[in-house]
């Protein structure tokens, strides 16, 4: 949260995560560079620079696979935010993993010419214009600037200047990488020799991350309810219909959107998106009295958007009103850290 | 403009960016962070973490510098995440990743194996040779 920055916030989970994380990335490169060569089609051997290129490729885009999952995977699933509450540090060392195998291309493939090797790079396939044989290295290099842009910003520093949306926006770019790391694997290594690993790697990874994404979008355009903001207070619903120390989302306008949280026999509301990282904390629930972001933790309190002492992140509430068992809300936001006396329920659920 | 021709100009494209960013990431470093990022202030360490991004994203950096600096960012900017374009986002990627892969399937080459290797016997060389 908002206290000095230091280079890595690691805590005792961060640290389980890594080095679980890191231990999976070692034993992956590991049994690809001893196990699978014995294995392999000997009608086509394939030398050893090129077997840890492979190595190193393949780890980076099953981690990037992974990377994509998560995301749509704990929209899905609850039992799955554990994964999320990291993702960063998975996704500076996919980064680190996939300049491992840049390297090693270069130095294997454009590395025995008088020509300079990224020039060798850069200047040895120009054929964009055909399908069969397209410039998969051009798709390679996109996917690495695009890993290099995200790794380089993950340090809570940008979230904070560049502000969470311009941040999630350079962050979606993770879409672009994704999908030019997949043309990178099927135009390239895929069309070259279709093994059953990378077949599976590519179809099974992609196809999946594809499925899920999709899944996701769906679920969240039914769990969200939608309303008219034609006047200034607008129904949410009947206040018990919110789960005790849970919240409802409600969409004010296509970019607004608000969770509406019930603790017991108090009702409030605040912008749904954590000043973090913009996490939905309409899916997240109130823990200690605080309104918990689902995504890493951080917390508000109710009554006024604040994180409570030492930190300083706040966030917009919203007036609410509970007229003939119907909860409203007014559909101005206040400005972050507002302090909006919460609905209080009498016996029965009314006020 | 010959392949080699545009390679050396985007090389060169590409340490020119670079070297601006070099600039304006120190100038930043030096001037403009404690100002515009209180939690700056008195770390000194994570300054080496950021520095990268802040050589190659310069222009944004430049951009978010001087928007802190005057205090004229709107407060609701921060609070009003583009969910829905997440949503199509999703959509988008799940069709442009099944365009992908059945281009692949479909350029791909019919799967025969190359003939496996012959045996040759020494005189076969010699006689080749």
């Amino acid at each position: 949260m908002s206290v000095r920055y230091i280079p890595v916030q690691w805590n005792r989970n961060k640290w389980f995560y890594d080095g679980v994380l890191l231990a999976a990335a070692i034993l992956y490169i590991a049994l690809f560079l001893y196990v699978a060569p014995p294995l392999a089609d000997h009608a086509r051997p394939v030398d050893a620079p090129i077997w840890r290129a492979r190595a190193f490729g393949t780890c980076a885009y099953l981690m990037l696979t992974v990377i994509l999952l998560i995301g749509p995977l704990a929209r899905l699933d609850s039992r799955f935010l554990p994964l999320l509450y990291n993702r960063r540090h998975f996704g500076v060392l996919t980064f680190f993993i996939a300049i491992g195998h840049a390297l090693f291309v270069l130095d294997w493939y454009f590395a025995f010419s008088r020509t300079p090797m990224l020039e060798a790079l850069l200047s040895s396939n120009t054929a964009f214009g055909h399908v069969v044989g397209f410039p998969f290295e051009a798709l390679g290099i996109l996917a690495l600037l695009v890993m290099a842009v995200m790794a380089f910003t993950s340090h809570d520093f940008w979230l904070s200047f560049l502000g969470p949306k311009l941040w999630k926006r350079l962050h979606l770019l993770v879409y672009a990488g994704y999908l030019a790391a997949t043309g990178h694997l099927a135009f390239g290594a895929w069309l070259d020799q279709a093994t059953v690993g990378l077949t599976l790697l590519l179809f099974g990874g992609a196809g999946a991350v594809a499925v899920l994404h999709v899944l996701a979008a769906v679920k969240e355009r039914r769990m969200t309810s939608t309303a008219s903001p034609d006047d200034d207070w607008v129904p949410v619903c009947p206040p018990m219909e919110i789960p005790d120390k849970r919240g409802r989302i409600v969409v004010l306008s296509p970019d607004e959107r608000v969770a509406v949280f019930r603790n017991g026999d108090t009702l409030a509301a605040v912008a749904n998106a954590c000043a973090h990282q913009n996490g939905p904390l309409g899916e997240g629930k109130i823990v200690g009295g605080c309104i918990t972001c689902p995504w890493h933790g951080f917390g508000y309190r109710m009554e006024d958007g604040r994180s409570p002492p030492p930190f300083t992140e706040m966030i917009p509430t919203y007036r609410l009103r509970l007229t003939d068992g119907m909860l409203f809300i007014h559909g101005k936001a206040n400005p972050p850290g507002t302090y909006q006396e919460p609905v209080r329920l009498m016996e029965g659920g009314m006020t | 403009m010959n392949a080699a021709e545009t390679a050396q100009f985007l090389i060169a494209a590409a340490q020119l960016w670079l070297g601006a960013g070099a600039v304006i990431a120190i100038a930043f470093l030096l001037f403009g962070l404690d100002r515009v990022e209180p939690n700056a202030r008195g770390g000194y360490v994570f300054r080496v973490l950021i520095a990268p991004g802040l050589v190659l994203l310069w222009p944004i950096v430049l951009w978010r510098w001087r928007l802190a600096a005057s205090g004229r960012e709107a407060w609701r900017n921060r609070h009003t995440p583009q969910r829905k374009a997440i949503g199509r986002l999703g959509f988008g990627l799940a069709a442009c990743i099944a365009a992908i892969l059945l281009t692949a399937l479909m350029v791909r080459p019919d799967g025969s194996t190359p003939p496996p290797p012959e045996k040759l016997s020494l005189a076969d060389i010699r006689g080749w040779s």
